[in-house]
């Protein structure tokens, strides 16, 4: 199976066009990414990056065009798919643990009408291991760092076991620790063969964590392997003229970095 | 206290304490999730709904609770169905619903030829509404909600976390939140005639509210719920019954003050550093 998907196209996406009612947000994009890549979709503020996640992992309504993941369309591979959201989607007050957030990563394969059983927790347990994360699988997740909480999250996906992975700024706002975490994770699903497409801002890390880059701004403006893609005439075009750097700065102003 | 034991001599406090603590336990464990789902409004729209469809039964002659049930579901199903699309937002669709089966059930009224004595009831609550028949249709709709929810809990639970989660795990988030919707609305309607349109929200809210201020563990989270539902409208009928107040009013003060003791342990427990 995992020898087959070498042969194939891990996702797939063409023309894609997506609207908040009549306004466009992502303009006929159409690109393709081979499995086993650690891809990063790099763009400005409001390029339509979270939108492009959303709109391939069916949340959002498509104006036209089409997805495929592993040469199916998403509803047929759902099984295979891991999602990370961006942390402000979450209600960090909510009564729940760790533990029960990895668990609930479990659901779709252990059927959600279905309580789980030994082995997820177990399941679980190890997966929370591997973010260093299992001291705290009993703690309220109000209670984690933002960092532990992004880690929780990452667990959860591992829960899933997917064969392509989705995570919405998985860097954003955590600390060292957890960001070397990240990588190192980032790092073992790229040796499993497994595909992971993350929403990145930071410029300065991008070349060095990623190794399949695809820059958007409404439009596609590349996709390639790292080497290939990230040059200043690209991000150029992506940051629509302004100094690659100048917009990074503004970024992190608008994060409160700087 | 002779008084109190006399109450219970009578079939329709038998009856009411019957209905009413099964659906004060039914009710509480929804309500952690309309919390949760900061639904509290869904449940407002949707018990106003009932007011139209009830005042429209009595004008044609049908039995007030089909009337409720249809207008219920149509409200519900038309705040889910805009909450979904998102063409209009889902407080705007509460607000349309909400207003309009008033608006219609005024002028039902006002159709009615007869004078309209039990109205009062339906707004507010009146266990001497509660008949026989009643006895049957409630105990129906509260086994199917608990059944209903111990088949679904975890997956109610999920989309309640992160419904683009729920999503992605498999689970299939529209069907569940009508589903939801649904079993909100025929809570609602078998429990108009204990607590009163106007009042039923507080029902499928306050207990799930006032748990979660004393714990954020989820397991307690419901069993306190059940615990406030349920004493409050133990004591809540007791006190209506000898004072004879509108049964849904009392009910929900006692719950209110349950809500300002939760929320004054909780700033003291913070306040000496506990978890």
């Amino acid at each position: 199976m995992k020898k087959e998907n070498h042969n194939q196209v891990a996702l797939e996406v063409h023309d894609l066009t997506v609207a908040y009612h009549t306004r466009p947000v992502l303009w006929n994009i159409d690109f393709e990414i081979p499995p086993g890549k650690l891809v990063a979709i790099v763009g400005p503020n409001g390029a339509g990056k979270s939108t492009l996640l959303k709109s391939i992992l069916g949340l959002l309504p498509l104006s036209s065009g089409w997805v495929k993941i592993f040469d199916n369309p998403y509803r047929k591979v759902r099984q295979k798919v891991g999602y990370v959201p961006q942390r402000g989607s979450v209600d960090w007050d909510f009564p729940t643990t760790a533990i029960d957030v990895v668990c609930m990563g479990r659901y779709g394969k252990i059927g959600w009408f279905r309580r789980p059983k030994k082995e997820d927790w177990e399941a679980a347990e190890k997966f929370l291991a591997q973010v260093e994360m299992e001291k705290f699988a009993h703690r309220q997740i109000s209670q984690l760092s933002g960092g532990q909480q992004q880690r929780v999250f990452l667990a959860r996906a591992l829960a899933q076991e997917a064969d392509i992975y989705f995570m919405d700024e998985p860097f954003a706002g955590v600390d060292a620790v957890t960001e070397k975490a990240i990588v190192r994770l980032l790092e073992e699903l790229r040796e499993q063969k497994k595909t992971v497409i993350v929403v990145h801002h930071d410029l300065q890390t991008v070349k060095e964590y990623f190794d399949w880059i695809l820059l958007l701004n409404m439009r596609l403006i590349a996709n390639g392997p790292t080497e290939e893609v990230y040059n200043e005439d690209n991000l150029r075009k992506t940051y629509g003229g302004r100094l690659a750097i100048l917009s990074q700065a503004a970024d992190e102003v608008a994060k409160g970095r700087l | 206290m002779s008084q109190i034991l006399d109450l219970f001599q009578y079939p329709f406090m038998q009856r009411a304490l019957l209905v009413g603590l099964l659906l004060s336990i039914v009710c509480s464990i929804l309500s952690v999730f309309v919390v949760l789902r900061r639904m509290a409004f869904v449940g407002h729209g949707i018990s106003h709904a009932a007011f139209g469809g009830i005042a429209f039964a009595l004008l044609v002659g049908w039995t007030p609770a089909w009337g409720a049930a249809i207008s219920c579901l149509l409200a519900g199903f038309f705040i889910a169905w805009f909450g979904h699309s998102k063409r209009i937002s889902e407080d705007s669709a509460i607000g349309l619903a909400l207003t309009i089966t008033m608006a219609l059930g005024s002028i039902f009224i006002a159709l009615r030829q007869s004078y309209t004595p039990d109205i009062y009831g339906y707004l507010f609550g009146n266990i001497l509404l509660i008949g026989q028949e009643d006895l049957f249709l409630i105990i129906t709709i509260c086994f199917l909600n608990i059944v209903l929810l111990a088949f679904f809990f975890q997956a109610f639970y999920s989309i309640s976390f992160h419904e683009e989660l729920a999503w992605v795990d498999g689970l299939p988030i529209h069907k569940l939140r009508f589903l939801l919707i649904s079993m909100l609305a025929l809570l609602i309607v078998v429990s108009v005639k204990l607590i009163g349109v106007v009042l039923i929200s507080a029902f499928l809210l306050i207990p799930g509210l006032t748990a979660c201020q004393l714990s954020s563990r989820i397991n307690w989270i419901f069993l306190l719920a059940c615990c406030i539902g349920s004493s409050s409208v133990f004591f809540g009928l007791i006190i209506s019954a000898i004072y004879d107040l509108p049964s849904g009013a009392v009910i929900v003060v006692l719950q209110f003050i349950c809500f300002i003791l939760a929320l004054i342990f909780q700033k003291i427990s913070a306040s000496r550093g506990l978890p």
